[in-house]
């Protein structure tokens, strides 16, 4: 809280009390369907039986976990897209957002919007058939054109450092649309009149856009920006089990496709649960980091 | 408006064509996919993903689909529990994001990190599951009409949007004497129509969307939605691709064959056309204007 | 009135037995896509239930539980752990857990008083029952065998392939013709899916791979992918690959895009698992051509062995009895019987009227017999009143019996070794795919070795080297 005295405080908790009865369904909401299940989440630190005798074993699927081999390329992995996908697939949108709002016309823009954002309800099963139908080798529609125009063909999909920007564009393909839908509500709020004011004052597109545009949804791309920092140990674990192949393995294995491999279908439970505490744990890590130093250099962060 | 300026720059032909790529390639799949599941028995194995135009073309999928009394009764339940669901979505959403919008709420820095771990931790379907057991809501539509009845991730992106809302609207309610409750709902709401529109959209086609849960929370059959019917319907590696489909559908005429492509993509398309229709319906809460009715700055 | 209380009490009292008796025990199984809502699943548990009275006299209800393919694993699981287990479970993995901690019944000496069953056993069966006492499975092995296409076959002129050569030969021969008459040299002689077990079943033997721990010239064990033969087998692949045998996209081709290339005679022969699947890879290829394609079944290839190598350590799948069930024996009588000729003809030919038609004392099984599954066992060998299979899946099943001659030497990797274990599999995926690709040369394969055993091989070695005698 800020430095104000006892007095004040109470006074405004008093008069918010309306509010924290609007604020009070979600919170026990919270407690019981989240928290609940969350300390059962304490199963990473014990032996996972049927019978239902756990015994304490403190670290020990947190020691098995980071003493594989391959954790360490794993963890680098896991790293290495996200933070691919995010230098990528975070600015699309954006960019997207900006070239819708440039389009003068309805027809257009109507028509564009309807369909950019289809790909999201495509499942990654359905999607990975695509891309891998579009990329083969011999039969991928994109390899044909190249030897049509002379050129070898590219095995895209057993590259080890291609396949990764396969993971990145098909995931750009899929979301950006869908991502975008955030920031052109942001755009519309901003009213009309500043933009004229701009126009007349003589500023050109790109003038108007850093000036007025960005600034309006600074706070939108800060938070979301934050937000899906919680997400970055994830990596789409989906979309790398469906586009994943034998040939690719030790550059796009990610954590959570190795702990399925190890522990899932083996019914290790207690171990899949350690690997997503030691996930959650570095995604708060980042996501307290990132708002600190957010609010510190902006001053806005996620609240 | 300036109407003057009726000749596009080329940066402004650009962006027209890029964005006419971008919706070509993303419209593509979902139109092949439509092509493919009208496709004929006799040239489907043929059809791929450049398929432009459905070759000996059938209602026959869709009609098999369609015919199947548990596909009817698993749409008339995802619609259910999606109605049901946004609709204790939205109001616990708003509710507490407006709450969370007033910059004096004591206490504000707690909650928001109390919601924000939920985001990151989630204890998994086990301990999931055992809670709903002995909350005895298993089998019960409210299992899954409750799970993730809030969504941190969208309940903030609701705080920024109300956060959004010109202060002078709020003092002038205050002014007013207007209740919190009263505040939310003549003032901040109608102004952040694009906002609100986005999140229950997102609530929806999350909900519409599930199925892993809803297949494991109920056990009835009758009262699976959408999602896991059709998702039954491509049975997995284990059987060559015919086998556990036409015995789901119990398709009855002999002569009629369906093939399994055909099948696949006309049950994803059918999965995705209620969610497509509601899509246009939201465009609206996007036109510009949405401030109509505000207090001039 | 004490009297009258006195009477109703001790009839009530009487009388409980008797209702009691009078309610059929209730069997509960799970299975995965065996669904309660199914029609034909209700019909066929009613008939199941009435012949089992007739032939035992008792009377049972079977429950069917929910379990989709999808997510099976995970449910099964919940039921486990929520104690509410049913009797009669099929499992496809993760059952080691819950034997190891005592759930699942021991079915041996059920089985060793069941002549039914021993009769259904195939040799490797009883094996597997032998080491690992919990799961019962009476199916055709999971072999893969080679389907040939008949009119290219002919076009050929060549005989059916019986050594290695003579599989590439006729390999070549496809892939340097027209074949597809589509007025392009662009056939490919076969697929695989994702990997290269499929065509493994058809070459490890031929290049001496016959058991997964092999003794080395000193008598130790070694892991058979780190031996010459492998080495060699490895050169073989890489030759087909060069040159168009093996489709190039081989690596990120799966079980649909595999069936696709058959319908669109894009591959001259596919590798495939024997019986119902073969006969509807048939059906499905003869349909998308003129209508008189057939798949020729082949025999492995005969190099330094011909066969195929069989499993024996367990039961990769199969029925457990729930070791909590309060009717055990009942369960497994009711699992016996479907071993029986009435059980089977039950399971095996699905419905009356729907599958197949009975007229006269003679069946005959409809167009939609296709669609149909056994529920519980696939006896090999059973004779029903009608060819149950075409000619393609008769074969290949015979096929897949007859050379399944070598049983494997191999055990259940430890808990501590799996990580260590799973980064030499990776290791062995990506160099294998590298060589076959001629991204690497054949030389590269001794690098892969050390490596191998650099990841962990050497503990894995030794560790077999103590268990396997």
């Amino acid at each position: 809280m800020t430095g104000r005295s006892p007095s004040l405080l109470v006074r405004d908790a008093r008069r918010s009390i309306p509010l924290y009865l609007m604020l009070l369904p979600a919170l026990v909401y919270l407690a019981i369907f989240a928290y609940v299940p969350i300390w059962g989440a304490r199963l990473a630190f014990m032996d996972f039986s049927f019978t239902g005798n756990y015994t304490w074993v403190g670290l020990k699927h947190f020691k098995t976990l980071f003493s594989s081999p391959i954790f360490g390329s794993v963890l680098l992995n896991t790293v290495i897209i996200s933070g691919m996908k995010i230098f990528i697939n975070f600015p699309m949108p954006i960019i997207l957002a900006l070239m819708l709002a440039e389009v003068r016309g309805q027809k257009l823009k109507k028509t564009v919007q309807s369909v950019i954002y289809l790909p999201h309800f495509l499942s990654w099963v359905v999607i990975a058939g695509i891309f891998i139908n579009l990329l083969s080798l011999n039969e991928g529609a994109i390899n044909k054109i190249l030897t049509l125009l002379g050129m070898k063909s590219f095995p895209f999909l057993t590259n080890r450092t291609s396949i990764r920007w396969v993971f990145v564009f098909s995931e750009m393909w899929r979301s950006i649309g869908w991502d975008s839908l955030l920031y052109v509500a942001a755009i519309i709020r901003i009213d009309p009149e500043v933009y004229e004011a701009a126009v007349i004052d003589g500023a050109g597109t790109f003038r108007r856009i850093w000036s007025i545009t960005l600034p309006a949804i600074m706070p939108t791309m800060v938070t979301i920006f934050i937000l899906n920092l919680g997400f970055f140990m994830d990596a789409g674990f989906d979309q790398v089990f469906n586009l994943m192949n034998d040939a690719v393995m030790s550059s796009v294995d990610i954590l959570d496709t190795y702990v399925y491999r190890m522990g899932l279908q083996n019914g290790e439970f207690s171990y899949a649960t350690a690997a997503g505490l030691f996930k959650g744990v570095i995604g708060l890590i980042l996501i307290f980091g990132t708002h600190v130093t957010s609010k510190k250099i902006t001053g806005k962060g996620v609240w | 408006m300036l109407r003057s300026v009726r000749r596009l720059s080329v940066g402004g032909y650009a962006n027209r064509a890029l964005l006419l790529i971008l919706a070509f390639v993303t419209f593509f799949p979902i139109y092949n996919l439509v092509v493919l599941s009208l496709t004929g028995p006799k040239y489907i194995a043929a059809a791929d993903g450049l398929s432009i135009y459905p070759k000996g073309p059938t209602l026959d999928t869709y009609g098999a689909l369609l015919s199947t009394p548990k596909v009817l009764r698993g749409l008339a339940n995802s619609v259910f529990i999606t109605a049901a669901g946004v609709f204790v979505n939205m109001t616990l959403t708003t509710m507490a994001a407006y709450a969370l919008s007033r910059t004096r709420l004591p206490g504000k820095r707690v909650f928001m990190v109390f919601i924000i771990i939920t985001m990151i931790f989630e204890g998994g379907l086990i301990p999931d599951y055992l809670l709903m057991r002995k909350l005895h809501l298993l089998n019960n539509y409210l299992s899954v009409i409750l799970y993730k009845a809030v969504n941190a991730y969208y309940l903030v992106i609701m705080i920024r949007f109300f956060e959004e809302v010109p202060i002078s609207l709020i003092e002038a309610a205050r002014i007013d004497g207007l209740s919190e409750a009263r505040t939310l709902l003549s003032v901040v709401l109608p102004v952040s129509k694009a906002g609100v529109a986005s999140v229950s959209l997102f609530y929806t086609v999350f909900h519409w969307n599930e199925y892993f849960r809803a297949m494991v929370y109920l056990t009835d059959p009758n009262k699976w939605p959408l999602q896991v019917i059709l998702r039954q319907l491509i049975v997995g590696s284990d059987k060559a691709s015919f086998l556990g489909a036409l015995s789901y559908l119990k398709y009855e005429t002999g002569a009629v064959q369906i093939d399994m492509k055909a099948l696949k993509a006309g049950v994803i398309i059918l999965a995705i056309l209620p969610i497509l229709m509601l899509y246009p319906i939201l465009l609206k809460y996007f036109a510009k204007g949405a401030l109509s009715g505000a207090v001039k700055e | 009135m004490k009297r009258l209380l006195l009477a109703v009490i001790a009839f009530l009292a009487l009388s409980i037995p008797v209702f009691a008796q009078a309610q059929p025990t209730e069997i509960r199984i799970i299975e995965k896509d065996f669904y309660p809502t199914d029609k034909d699943n209700l019909t066929l548990v009613a008939n199941i239930e009435k012949a089992f009275k007739a032939k035992t006299g008792i009377d049972i209800k079977i429950t069917l539980i929910n379990a989709s393919e999808d997510s099976y694993a995970d449910q099964l699981n919940l039921m486990l752990l929520s104690g509410d287990i049913p009797d009669l479970i099929y499992f496809q993995g993760g059952d080691e857990v819950a034997a190891n901690q005592g759930m699942l019944a021991d079915l041996r000496p059920y089985v060793a008083k069941s002549e039914t069953i021993q009769k259904a056993m195939l040799p490797f069966n009883k094996k597997r029952l032998q080491n690992y006492p919990y799961l019962l499975w009476l199916a055709p092995p999971r072999l893969n065998v080679p389907a040939i296409r008949s009119d290219w076959l002919q076009k050929s002129g060549l005989k059916m392939p019986v050594t290695t050569d003579d599989y590439y030969n006729m390999l070549k021969n496809f892939v340097t013709h027209d074949y597809d008459g589509n007025g392009k040299i662009d056939s490919m002689g076969f697929t695989d899916t994702g990997n290269t077990d499929r065509i493994d079943f058809l070459f490890n033997h031929a290049f001496g791979l016959t058991t997964t721990w092999t003794k080395d010239a000193s008598g130790k064990f070694v892991y058979s992918k780190v031996t010459d033969n492998e080495k060699n087998k490895l050169a073989f692949y890489q030759k087909l690959y060069k040159e168009g045998i093996l489709d190039k996209d081989y690596i990120t081709t799966k079980w649909d895009g595999m069936e696709d290339k058959l319908y669109t005679a894009k591959i001259g022969m596919v590798v495939a698992t024997p019986g119902l699947v073969t006969d509807i890879y048939e059906n499905k290829m003869a349909k998308a051509g003129k209508g008189d394609e057939r798949l020729i079944i082949g025999v492995p290839a005969k190099g330094i062995a011909q066969g195929f190598t069989v499993d024996v350590s367990k039961e990769s799948r199969g029925w457990a009895i729930s070791a909590s069930s309060k009717h055990k024996d009942l369960t497994w009588k009711l699992l016996e019987f479907m071993a029986t000729d009435e059980g089977q003809m039950l399971d095996r030919l699905g419905i009356e009227g729907i599958h197949h038609v009975t007229k006269n004392g003679k069946v005959t099984l409809t167009d939609k017999f296709a669609s149909w599954y056994p529920r519980f066992h696939e006896v090999v060998g059973w004779k029903g009143p009608v060819d149950l299979y075409g000619k393609a899946g008769r074969d290949s099943l015979a096929v897949a019996v007859k050379y399944a001659n070598v049983e494997d030497i191999n055990f259940v990797m430890p808990k501590d070794l799996a990580p260590v274990w799973d980064a030499c599999n990776n290791l062995f995926k990506e160099y294998s795919f590298k060589i076959i690709s001629g991204e690497y040369p054949l030389s590269k394969f001794d690098d892969f070795v050390k490596a191998w055993y650099a990841a962990g091989g050497d503990k894995v070695t030794e560790y077999a080297n103590k268990t396997l005698k």
